[in-house]
């Protein structure tokens, strides 16, 4: 019997926060592919087929929201769970990443527990 | 004439070195921002933070906004280390694979603990700058 783990990508461009990313996902048993701008993400959403992504919002060459929208209008990628990543907590910037068709927006810093509790919510348990 | 663009500006260093007491209406830093512009006039106020461009106003805090640019930039700088901080520290705590004596459980938890408590001040300040009122 194979057990599936999960393929996630992370959006980030700071290093060190993939790196935390990285590991916090992989403990919680997932696998992770990571993107460090909103170029790459839109290709690595298209050619990896994440089951979830994790896309901060400031970005090198296209910021994450910009990376959303483009993401959103690939055939198959219209329903894949995305969650903002952001350090800013105004109303204004999570109706905007609401807006530009993220699921869900999360500040930093990220709590595991938190994130657990989203990552079970937004994930389908059909296997896992 | 060509702007200079300062792609190592960080806020922060700009914040660090104005005694809060001071910043109360945002004087204090409105006038080095003067006296940095007096040294070098063709220097125009643009700077090159990581992928957002801030424009800073005539040399005064915009307290009165709810939030600058400035601010912005700020809570980015501030939270995203604590962020790695912290998250780490919660890996380091969780890994099976490699439990801590309990030394280092004892040190991560009061690392993560520290960074918890830094994290609130970081929420205050912005809060602070924010709002214009510091107590």
């Amino acid at each position: 019997m194979t057990t599936h783990k999960r393929l996630f990508l992370v959006v980030e461009d700071f290093e060190d926060s993939r790196f935390m990313m990285r590991q916090l996902l992989e403990l919680a048993g997932y696998r992770v592919v990571e993107a460090t701008d909103g170029e790459e993400a839109i290709e690595l959403a298209v050619t990896r087929r994440p089951e979830l992504i994790l896309m901060d919002l400031s970005l090198p060459k296209l910021d994450g929201l910009a990376a959303t929208r483009r993401i959103r209008q690939h055939q198959g990628l219209g329903h894949v769970p995305i969650v903002a990543v952001s350090a800013h907590d105004s109303p204004g910037s999570r109706s905007e990443a609401l807006a530009a068709g993220c699921d869900e927006y999360v500040t930093k810093p990220i709590d595991f527990d938190q994130l657990s509790l989203l990552l079970h919510r937004l994930l389908p348990r059909t296997s896992n | 004439m060509k702007p200079v663009q300062r792609t190592s500006y960080c806020p922060a260093h700009e914040l660090l070195l104005t005694p809060l007491k001071y910043s109360k209406t945002g004087e204090a830093l409105g006038k080095r921002r003067k006296e940095r512009k007096g040294v070098n006039e063709t220097e125009k106020e643009v700077f090159e933070i990581p992928h957002r461009r801030v424009r800073l106003e005539d040399g005064m805090l915009q307290t009165e906004q709810p939030a600058t640019d400035f601010t912005r930039s700020m809570t980015h700088e501030l939270r995203t280390p604590l962020n790695v901080i912290i998250g780490l520290c919660q890996v380091l705590e969780r890994d099976p694979e490699s439990p801590l004596s309990p030394m280092q459980r004892d040190a991560v938890d009061r690392m993560e603990r520290n960074a918890q408590s830094l994290l609130q001040s970081v929420n205050h300040l912005i809060d602070c700058l924010r709002t214009g009122q510091f107590e």
